[in-house]
């Protein structure tokens, strides 16, 4: 997640950054002194292990685990930060709350949160490798002796955006009839499904 | 300990025969309703149609985590039939929902009853290939049948493709008359239900005519699966004869015939709805005591009770998960049931 190659003591926190699996390096990217100490063992000056310790086999891949994370941290900071800028501008500036910039702001922020706990899963499921339960099984060894498994999950994708179209397509129907618009000899808003108490 | 576990999983397991076979029975007989009687169905399906599914989920957790090796053996060579199973549950479900939902029901109205029937008979017939392939003695470990390749063995010269591991174990004849019954089995549950649904309506007629060809149906089918049974040569079949408790369940089962036929006649529902639910619970217990102790048969070595069980502190740890899940669970299902059956007639 963090990228950290080598262990250091005192470790900085790393913004950004694109790491080198071969290389066991990372290019660009911001340091923090201390931070990374501070934030896993609480003493700016603690030494926080790094992928060196660790032998090379059981080394997740770090590109992908680092690229998630930071996603998901953006992400979260950013959904934070407008929350913060919405309380500060209603306290001193209410108008600007309604302006179309502010509103388009806000209704970009929406796929942050899915974006974040789908980035949050890659970490987990990414950084995890080769281990499918931690120091005890890995991955290769659970995985079943079927094959052509390809085609079960091709299958099960594809009935599920199936199931999406028409979801979104009775979704739209729903939003045309309850607008009450007369076009045509379309039906209007009661019809008699829309309404009906299902469980 | 481990009695627990298997004891609740069969009543798990025989909850959701007895409701959602009503359920998918309902839907495998939709299609010779006359026209104004389908939409009652669809009235009839829906207080309990996604309750039903907490038994499967209960079944399958139990086994994952009581039984781990039945669990790894069927979701491993059975992946097929499972499939089938899952894709059945949601193609049926979705199209249920789609079809009350859809405020213009013209255009995909035709796909919607396309995806009902096909998964209301998918899931059904898939459930008793899985029940045939674990008590017929097809099946076979992968490193078995790899091991038995040795030169000069006959079986060397045989194939071990994909189908012979991963299809051939339920392409059986007692398989698919397996599948058959369930259906059979299913759908004249689901005949029973509407007939009990609609007892106090003046002309519960299309449903007697249905329910006694299915119960027909029903019948011979499970003949064809004894017959099958004898002529593949299982141990099961023999298992049966052998067995004090199945024997018993299957007469049970057929005692229960004319208690269901007179039910029906004099149109008293509870009558009905208990008898074709002893019915289904005698034939399941039946079908799985031939061969117990063996709950999977399975080359080499045989998925057995209480070898297949997990180790003791797992189990203990199940049944409190199982009674807390219980507690919250029954009384839930009952008050559910109850506010549906409160509701006015929208006849």
């Amino acid at each position: 997640m963090e990228a950290l190659y080598e262990t250091r003591q005192p470790a900085p926190l790393l913004i950004g950054g694109i790491p080198d699996d071969r290389t066991q390096s990372v290019r660009y990217g911001i340091e923090i002194p201390y931070a990374l100490s501070l934030l896993a063992h609480g003493d700016p000056n603690a030494q926080v292990v790094g992928l060196d310790r660790i032998p090379p086999d059981q080394r997740p891949p770090t590109l992908i685990t680092h690229f998630a994370f930071q996603i998901m941290v953006a992400c979260g900071t950013a959904m934070a930060l407008i929350g913060l800028a919405f309380l500060w501008l209603r306290w001193k500036r209410p108008a600007a709350i309604h302006t179309r910039s502010f509103l388009r702001l806000v209704a970009l922020t929406t796929p942050l949160g899915f974006i974040a706990v789908e980035a949050g899963w890659v970490v987990t499921e990414v950084g995890r490798q080769p281990w499918i339960i931690y120091g005890i099984m890995r991955t290769e060894d659970a995985v079943t002796p079927m094959p052509g498994l390809v085609w079960s999950l091709v299958g099960t994708l594809v009935v599920y955006t199936l199931l999406a179209l028409v979801v979104t397509l009775i979704m739209q129907r729903l939003i045309r009839a309850t607008e009450g618009r007369a076009d045509g000899g379309r039906r209007q808003a009661g019809s008699p499904h829309a309404g009906a108490a299902h469980g | 300990m481990a009695e627990i576990v298997l004891i609740v999983m069969g009543v798990a397991a025989t909850l959701y025969a007895v409701l959602a076979g009503a359920d998918f029975g309902a839907g495998l007989i939709e299609a010779f309703l006359p026209r104004e009687e389908q939409d009652r169905v669809e009235v009839a399906l829906a207080p309990v149609w996604e309750a039903n599914h907490v038994w499967l989920v209960l079944v399958v957790v139990l086994a994952f985590v009581g039984f781990p090796s039945l669990y790894t053996v069927v979701t491993t060579y059975l992946h097929i039939p499972l499939l089938g199973v899952l894709l059945g549950i949601v193609a049926r479900g979705a199209a249920f929902t789609f079809r009350h939902y859809d405020p213009e029901p013209s255009g995909l109205g035709w796909w919607y009853s396309f995806a009902f029937r096909v998964g209301s008979l998918l899931t059904p017939l898939c459930i008793g290939l899985i029940m045939a392939s674990i008590a017929s003695g097809t099946l076979a470990t992968l490193d078995s049948l790899e091991s038995l390749r040795s030169p000069g063995s006959p079986a060397a010269q045989a194939e071990l493709g994909f189908y012979e591991v991963f299809i051939a174990p339920f392409n059986t004849w007692f398989a698919w008359m397996t599948g058959l019954f369930v259906c059979t089995l299913f759908a004249f549950q689901g005949a029973a239900l509407l007939a009990a649904e609609n007892a106090t309506r003046a002309a519960p007629l299309p449903y007697l005519r249905i329910a006694r060809y299915a119960h027909l149906a029903a019948m011979l089918s499970g003949g064809l699966v004894f017959l099958s049974a004898y002529l593949e040569n299982l141990p099961w079949f023999y298992g049966m004869l052998a067995s004090p408790l199945s024997l018993g369940c299957m007469l049970l089962a057929t005692l229960l015939i004319p208690v269901v036929a007179r039910a029906f006649q004099r149109g008293l529902p509870w009558t009905l709805r208990l008898a074709t639910g002893a019915q289904v619970s005698a034939i399941l217990v039946g079908f799985f005591a031939a061969q117990f102790p063996v709950l999977v048969r399975i080359a080499p070595v045989n998925v057995t009770f209480p070898k297949a069980a997990a180790p003791a502190p797992m189990l203990a740890q199940l049944i409190v998960a199982l009674v807390v899940g219980l507690a919250l669970i029954v009384p839930s299902t009952v008050y559910l049931i109850r506010i549906y059956k409160r509701r006015p007639d929208p006849a």
